[in-house]
This record gives C-alpha cells, sequence and structure tokens, in this order.
C-alpha cells in the first residue's frame, strides 16, 4: 500500500498550526516521557510514584501520558524523590573541534581554519578532540 | 444489511504508519473527514490532537500510555490520551481546558495506527453523548472487522511490522 506524498497531517499543521501548540505539546510530551523512562529505569510504576509523592495515582496517570502541562513545582518534587534531574537548565556552550595529526610522515596540507566568533570565557569552553 | 470498507494509507513518520478507512466507497477517509470538520468547528483542539498524532509518529512511536482505552466490543483505542480518572487538557489563550475532542483509533502494534473519527464529546460515558456514540460505536465495529482481517490474513504485515498490506480489492466487512 502507498502511502501519498502529500502528508495531510503535515500539511494541516504547517498551514493552519500554532507555533505555541506545538512547543507546549512537544515539550509536556518529552517531560512525560523522560518520567516514564526514569520509572522504568528504577522498575518503578506510576504507583510507586504517586506513594513516593503522596499523590493519587490517578494524578500519576494524567502526568505519563503527555497532555499534562507541568509547573516547575512538580518537576521539582518527582526530580527530588526520583534523585535525578528532569529538565537541565545550562549555560549553553560553543564547542571547538581540531583534528590533531600525530606522527604522520606524509605532508598535510596547511590546515585552514574558518573564522568565527566564539562567545565564551576560557574555562566555559569544552573541547572536543578527534 | 452488511457495510463494507477499505483502507487507506494517510501519512508515514518514521514510527508510525497511520492508516485510516473509506466507508462504502467514499473518497474521504473517516480520519480525513475528522479533519474537514474539526478545522472549522474546533480548530486548537484539532491542532492539539494532530501534533500528538506528529510527534507520536516521528518521536515515540505508538505506546500504549499514549492512547487511551476506548473498548466496548473490540480493542478501540482513542486520542487524546488519558489518565484513570480525569479530563486531558490543553491551552487555549493561556488557560488550561479540558480538550473534549475524541479521535478514535485503532492502535495495531507500536508501527500501526488506524485513525477514525471523532467528535467532542459531551458526556461522561461516550454510549451516552449524541456527539460520539456514532464514531465509538463504529471504531469498535471496524476494530472488530480488522483485527479479524489480521486473523484471516486479508491484512498482512511487512517483514519488520512498520506497515501493513492487503490486496487491492479487498474490503473489510462489518
Amino acid at each position: 500500500m502507498e502511502f501519498p506524498k502529500n502528508n495531510i497531517i503535515d500539511t494541516w499543521l504547517n498551514e493552519n498550526g500554532s507555533p505555541e501548540i506545538e512547543k507546549l505539546v512537544e515539550k509536556n510530551m518529552a517531560i512525560a516521557n523522560k518520567i516514564y523512562e526514569m520509572l522504568e529505569e528504577r522498575g518503578l510504576k506510576a504507583a510507586d510514584l504517586s506513594r513516593m509523592l503522596n499523590k493519587k495515582p490517578s494524578e500519576i496517570s494524567k502526568w505519563l501520558t503527555g497532555t499534562h502541562t507541568f509547573t516547575t513545582k512538580t518537576i521539582t518534587k518527582i526530580e527530588t524523590v526520583l534523585g535525578e534531574d528532569i529538565i537541565h537548565i545550562e549555560a549553553q556552550k560553543e564547542f571547538i573541534y581540531l583534528k590533531i595529526y600525530a606522527n604522520q610522515e606524509e605532508d598535510l596540507e596547511e590546515t585552514e581554519f574558518e573564522n568565527s566568533e566564539v562567545f565564551a570565557t576560557e574555562s566555559g569552553l569544552e573541547k572536543k578532540v578527534s | 444489511m452488511n457495510t463494507f470498507a477499505q483502507i487507506k494509507p494517510i501519512a508515514k513518520y518514521d514510527k508510525v504508519s497511520y492508516y485510516s478507512i473509506c466507508i462504502d466507497n467514499q473518497e474521504l477517509s473517516l480520519f480525513e473527514e475528522f479533519s474537514v470538520y474539526h478545522s472549522t468547528a474546533n480548530e486548537k483542539k484539532l491542532n492539539h490532537v494532530l501534533e500528538w498524532i506528529k510527534i507520536i509518529g516521528n518521536k515515540y512511536g505508538a505506546l500504549p500510555h499514549l492512547f487511551r482505552p476506548e473498548g466496548e466490543t473490540a480493542d478501540a483505542s482513542a486520542l487524546p490520551p488519558k489518565g484513570m480518572n480525569r479530563k486531558p487538557h490543553y491551552t487555549e489563550y493561556g488557560n488550561t481546558k479540558a480538550n473534549n475532542i475524541r479521535l478514535y483509533c485503532l492502535r495495531a502494534n507500536e508501527s500501526v495506527v488506524f485513525l477514525f473519527n471523532g467528535d467532542i464529546k459531551t458526556t461522561l460515558y461516550a454510549q451516552d453523548c449524541p456527539n460520539v456514540k456514532k464514531h465509538f460505536k463504529l471504531a469498535n465495529q471496524l476494530t472488530k472487522a480488522i483485527d479479524k482481517a489480521f486473523v484471516d490474513k486479508d491484512i498482512v504485515w511487512n517483514n519488520d511490522q512498520t506497515e501493513i498490506n492487503c490486496e487491492d480489492n479487498f474490503k473489510l466487512e462489518f
């Protein structure tokens, strides 16, 4: 069975969809999925989390569906009882990729670096070497 | 009198292939009817449902906890998902509101979902709601017919069970 070239769902969303709703649904589902994974990793069920947080199991089920809009207070409570952060808020980092050739006999062309602007302090830079 | 229906591929994402059903040789599938009608009647609610479909399709796959069970006579489901005793919510103009739109569907596996039709649910039970009752009943009838077609091998899986196939002239009967 051939799928149509025109994806009517994407087309509708491109023409009529709200960017705000897109971000909201995406973030709510990402948070819910992260909590779901954290529970699975620990061998816990929604009912266990409800006991840990002293909440009704129905409320935890709601959180796990991806339709709930979380407050930072709720997220922090979950992070605290599960001992892991759900959301990571960190300063943006610039990565510099360097290619280093060691003990190579053949001549190499001179390495050219593109001009780039990096707005970061030296201590804030993470260098990855390949 | 029996009704006949054909399967129509709707959209293919990385993790989910979505199909719908055309009843009695109609050109528009049930899902297309749903989209067209709610585009004007309930645009923001439809927006949420379509975003769920897209994100489930692209990122998560059709995991069971992302669908609400709506089985009566068969294993039908619906979007949006639900908790046990609550209404699903969405945000409109910054306020949280209950999203009472229902799109009935069949989650065949994590990679294949049939999207049917739906409407705004106004009562606790779908069977009591004048809007969704017919869609709910039809979803259960179609789910039963599709399940039977899988058993009879009228509908077959591809190798990795990410798509389905059937004869061009195959019709579901229910």
